[in-house]
């Protein structure tokens, strides 16, 4: 009886311990979740923070102040350039959608 | 040998230590149970302000859409910042003291306590006290980041009793961030350091006109900012979650998350770099002619994009403005009034083109003959034309001495005669003649995407108040009819395109469409507004313009070939009519000649008459720098041989 009594009240504390643990491991999960969704927010924050940085450093003026800067002979690129061939390929009076 | 302990004696002791077990887990288990219905029940005081989860929503913010030129080039964008704050009430009232506590104490601010309560009136010594404790907060604060500590005195000073809530700086740097928040260390003296967004917005004022501005509630104001708000526009999401008193997150109840979305991102056909080209160049003009404003449009004729669009206005001291004035953009530029979307010109000789071409079309010159002297020669140029009908004899321009008859019809457009437009116009109907007009879009909007039913239409005469003597003769050089620069844009393209006039745009269309894949470069839509062979035939008359004509001597480039016209129009006087001596001057231009990748519009209002007043003095310089300078930018070989071109090739090609 006493053996009984006994196992069975180790296998409801067992039981009780396992949820509470459980409960915890709930917690935490939901603790973490929301500290990387709180770490997701501030890198998109970064980000942003990052975009503003390049916009003010890729400025024209800024652009021109590094190169008087540095002295620096700078010239376009030349490129080939694309013929017009629609008006050519079609006597239609609307071309486009 | 120890004798067997009794059966029965262990089977008592056995069965009395269960029960004293079984009565002591029961004694633990009622013991517990009870707690818990206390702690349920009837908690005590101390438990009772932080027991049970608590519900705590956290905004999600989210960022309204970046704005981005034709290169990808950032045009307005929102900044994460911080903002700094002061509790006025509380810092009066408790946070000095812990200023003090830490720094060096105020004696004087305690002895005037003390005189406060023996011997002033208490208002007055409370407004004593008030004063020196704004200005001991606004020093302090001057010593730590950059601001302005007698407006922060000033304005701590004024805050009513009843403010919680007093904004002290609205965008702080991040060092300044560092700096506040190490001298506060902790203490609660009534500052804060909120988080927000701010919008920033680079390029010239010109540009600020097109971008626009976004208002304090995140809607757009004005420009692209309010045209396409609702695409730009950030919808900021929630987080509702349930924490314990300690602020440990316990749960996030199904549906209580919303994630919220950023805004959609826009690529403008604007080029921030030829936008700065163009204010600049345009600005130096208006200072050099001594002008009331000026208008520049740049377009790429291949597609319909619109890479710049300058409008200025200038004030002249001492000086009759004839010009409207804009009053808001002096106060804010994006609020400004951008005339070359809403106010319209009379665009004198460089109308002749789009005339001549529509009335080569018809026949004019060919199956409808103009009057030819003996020898086959035209007979314009001969003297004024008086027209039936007609207030005044048509005359040509000073500039435009009379010679007599011309060998072909090109010559009318190269030397710009108003005398030989009234002849190319002669054989056509009234309807065929503002056909004309129709066909190449004067009359209705461009619709390119910015200022909506405020974009202006230009303005054409009705059929039923059109006549030959004061419609057709005036519109043939430009006269009785009034357009915007976008629409002489895009109607110029059409002797760039053979013939085809692109929809023109200022928003690059969106790459991710559901529908047929579209290249960001490809128009939209062009529409004909001549037969390819006739474009063609105007934009050689209009090469030798450049060559042999008005912009000859200022506005021909030296690297690039270009096709255009000059012109010249009375400036309109406000209550109506015209002034005889101030003008309009304008030209229109593209290059290079065989491959146009720029139209130039260039309009000068009012310029001053004893510096110079032709389109091609006042205005051609500015259209050839800036197709010198656009070119070269895009990388565009010049294709006219000069020392320099001629040196750089031969060093590519290694020879000497």
């Amino acid at each position: 009886m006493f053996a009984k009594l006994l196992t069975m009240l180790l296998a409801l504390g067992l039981m009780a311990g396992l949820l509470l643990v459980n409960r915890q491991r709930m917690y935490e999960t939901v603790g973490e979740r929301i500290r990387l969704h709180g770490e997701v927010e501030r890198l998109k924050r970064r980000m942003q923070e990052l975009k503003v940085r390049v916009a003010e450093a890729t400025e024209p003026a800024e652009i021109n102040a590094m190169i008087s800067k540095n002295k620096d002979d700078w010239k376009s690129i030349r490129v080939t350039p694309e013929r017009v061939t629609m008006a050519d390929a079609s006597d239609e009076d609307v071309i486009g959608r | 040998m120890k004798p067997d302990p009794d059966p029965c004696l262990a089977a008592r002791r056995i069965k009395w230590l269960s029960r004293l077990t079984i009565t002591g887990i029961l004694l633990v288990l009622i013991v517990v149970v009870g707690r818990v219905a206390q702690l349920k029940i009837a908690p005590s005081a101390q438990l009772a302000g932080t027991q049970g989860a608590r519900s705590a929503s956290s905004p999600q913010p989210r960022f309204r859409g970046t704005v981005y030129d034709r290169k990808g080039r950032t045009l307005s964008i929102d900044k994460p910042a911080w903002l700094l704050a002061v509790d006025p009430n509380f810092y009066f009232e408790h946070g000095h003291e812990r200023i003090n506590d830490q720094d060096v104490a105020l004696p004087i601010v305690r002895l005037d306590e003390t005189l406060c309560r023996l011997v002033g009136p208490m208002a007055l010594m409370q407004q004593h006290l008030k004063i020196e404790r704004a200005a001991h907060l606004s020093r302090r604060l001057a010593d730590q980041i950059e601001i302005e500590s007698d407006d922060i005195e000033k304005a701590l000073i004024e805050s009513p009793a009843s403010k919680r809530y007093l904004v002290l700086k609205k965008l702080l740097e991040d060092w300044e961030v560092d700096r506040v928040r190490n001298w506060i260390d902790g203490r609660n003296i009534g500052l804060r350091l909120d988080r927000r967004t701010t919008r920033v917005n680079y390029g010239p004022d010109s540009l600020a006109m097109i971008v626009g501005k976004v208002r304090n509630n995140g809607r757009g104001g004005s420009g692209i900012e309010q045209l396409l708000d609702g695409d730009l526009m950030a919808r900021d999401g929630m987080l509702l979650s349930r924490r314990t008193a300690g602020g440990t997150v316990i749960s996030v109840p199904q549906g209580s998350y919303e994630e919220g979305t950023h805004g959609e991102d826009f690529q403008l056909t604007i080029d921030l770099h030829i936008q700065e080209m163009a204010e600049a160049r345009l600005e130096k003009q208006l200072e050099e002619f001594n002008a009331g404003g000026g208008r520049c449009l740049v377009i790429d004729p291949r597609n319909g994009d619109i890479l710049a669009m300058v409008d200025l206005l200038r004030r002249r001291p001492d000086w009759e403005e004839a010009i409207l004035d804009d009053p808001m953009r002096r106060i804010e530029p994006s609020l400004g009034r951008n005339r070359n979307l809403v106010d319209a010109f009379e665009p004198g000789s460089t109308f002749k083109p789009f005339v001549w071409s529509g009335a080569v079309q018809a026949g004019v010159g060919s199956t409808r003959p103009v009057p030819t002297d003996a020898r086959g020669r035209i007979k314009v140029n001969l003297g004024p034309v008086p027209i039936s009908g007609r207030r005044n004899t048509v005359k040509d321009a000073g500039i435009n001495p009379y010679h007599g008859p011309l060998e072909d019809i090109e010559t009318i457009l190269v030397r710009s005669l108003n005398t030989g437009m009234v002849e190319m116009v002669r054989p056509l109907s009234d309807d065929e003649t503002r056909d004309i007009l129709v066909r190449f879009g004067f009359g209705t909007r461009t619709n390119c995407g910015l200022g909506g039913t405020a974009e202006h239409a230009g303005q054409i005469t009705s059929l039923d108040r059109w006549s030959f003597a004061n419609t057709s003769v005036s519109v043939s050089f430009g006269h009785e009819v009034s357009v915007t620069t976008l629409q002489m844009t895009r109607a110029f393209s059409a002797f760039c395109n053979r013939g085809l006039m692109p929809q023109l745009r200022l928003v690059k269309p969106s790459l991710e469409s559901d529908e047929t894949p579209l290249l960001d470069s490809a128009p939209l839509l062009m529409k004909r507004a001549l037969p390819g062979a006739i474009a063609d035939r105007t934009k050689r008359a209009l090469g030798k313009v450049v060559t042999e004509g008005t912009l000859r001597r200022h506005a021909k480039s030296e690297r690039y070939t270009m096709f255009g016209k000059s012109g010249t129009a009375d400036l309109p006087r406000p209550g109506g009519g015209y002034f005889k001596d101030r003008h309009t001057s304008n030209v229109i231009a593209a290059a290079p000649y065989d491959e146009p990748r720029v139209i130039v519009i260039c309009v000068i209002d009012d310029p001053d008459k004893s510096i110079g007043h032709y389109g091609g003095t006042v205005a051609g310089p500015v259209v050839k720098d800036l197709v010198d300078g656009i070119l070269e930018y895009e990388g565009v070989s010049p294709d006219l041989e000069t020392e320099e071109a001629s040196d750089s090739s031969r060093l590519a090609s290694g020879t000497q």
